[in-house]
């Protein structure tokens, strides 16, 4: 399996989180919330996009709705793969943070 | 009722989406704008709305690259190329500033008619020259695709050319190369002074 990116990681965490009501403006206010980081309304469909070729998300069309004008949702799923890769992202990161002092009390010396 | 985006930009946004996207994420873009509109006013809602949409524009670029289809553009690109009479048309087109110099280029020289020559106004655009050539090259490029047309197969280059029912192309083919060899010979001669006058 492919390493994931941080931005996939993130918005696949996202379409995690959301469980089930993971579309666009959702996905974007969920990044934003929990990590800062304002991604443009554009950005977040390219890893959306990566990720649902890897069989990673699944999409399904969602109703129009007036303050859409009148344009449907495209709702994300997050399939076994896509869990899957996060728990190996999971697993990855423990293992190498595992046996390491914690960063935040190094000196800074150390840490440059 | 929910406000409505700047028609321009909602338009220039639209010229960046493909397809595949475009209904979800003009109405992602809708959805933001009404909810600004609604809190922080319409006119910063709109900022907001040109911002995002420049903001946006090299994620949207990179869609448009990951849906390129590359087999939908040959296909409308063949079948440009089998509209035989419209290419000679719009060659015919493209190549009459550059006939309309020759020709009073050729009187002059060959049957000392001033009258024809003197009557071209060389100040109009049509003459520049990056007009005048970027009109031969277009128009020879237009033709040659209905004409020949070149084939990688089984690693090996092959190259057909096709006559029957191209008697327009195969014309206008050969008219361009008679200007570019009159331009050419004229920029010999007068460059290297090999005409005496």
């Amino acid at each position: 399996m492919d390493l994931l990116s941080r931005t996939e990681e993130i918005v696949l965490l996202a379409v995690y989180r959301l469980d089930g009501s993971a579309y666009g403006v959702t996905i974007r206010s969920e990044v934003q919330a929990n990590t800062g980081i304002n991604l443009s309304v554009g950005a977040v469909y390219v890893p959306l996009e990566r990720l649902t070729r890897q069989g990673l998300l699944q999409t399904r069309a969602g109703e129009p709705t007036p303050e859409r004008g009148g344009r449907s949702k495209r709702y994300y799923q997050i399939t076994a793969d896509g869990l899957a890769a996060l728990q190996e992202v999971q697993r990855l990161h423990r293992a190498m943070w595992s046996n390491l002092p914690d960063p935040l009390a190094l000196p800074e010396a150390e840490l440059a | 009722m929910p406000e409505r985006p700047p028609r321009l930009a909602e338009w220039t946004l639209g010229l960046l989406l493909n397809p595949k996207h475009r209904e979800t994420l003009l109405g992602d873009f809708t959805e933001e704008y009404s909810r600004r509109a609604s809190q922080v006013g319409v006119s910063n809602a709109k900022r907001w709305y040109w911002m995002e949409t420049i903001k946006s524009s090299p994620a949207l670029f990179h869609l448009l690259a990951m849906n390129f289809n590359r087999s939908e553009v040959m296909q409308k690109l063949s079948s440009l190329t089998r509209q035989n009479h419209k290419m000679a048309g719009l060659g015919l087109l493209l190549i009459i500033p550059a006939l309309i110099l020759c020709s009073g280029g050729l009187a002059l020289s060959l049957l000392g008619m001033n009258a024809f020559s003197n009557a071209i106004n060389f100040d109009l655009f049509i003459f520049n020259p990056l007009v005048l050539l970027g009109g031969l090259f277009l128009a020879f490029v237009l033709n040659l695709l209905t004409v020949a047309q070149v084939k990688i197969q089984d690693g090996s280059l092959t190259g057909t050319i096709r006559l029957r029912g191209k008697e327009l192309n195969l014309g206008l083919l050969t008219c361009i190369g008679l200007l570019l060899s009159v331009i050419f010979l004229y920029l010999l001669a007068e460059n290297f002074q090999i005409f005496a006058r």
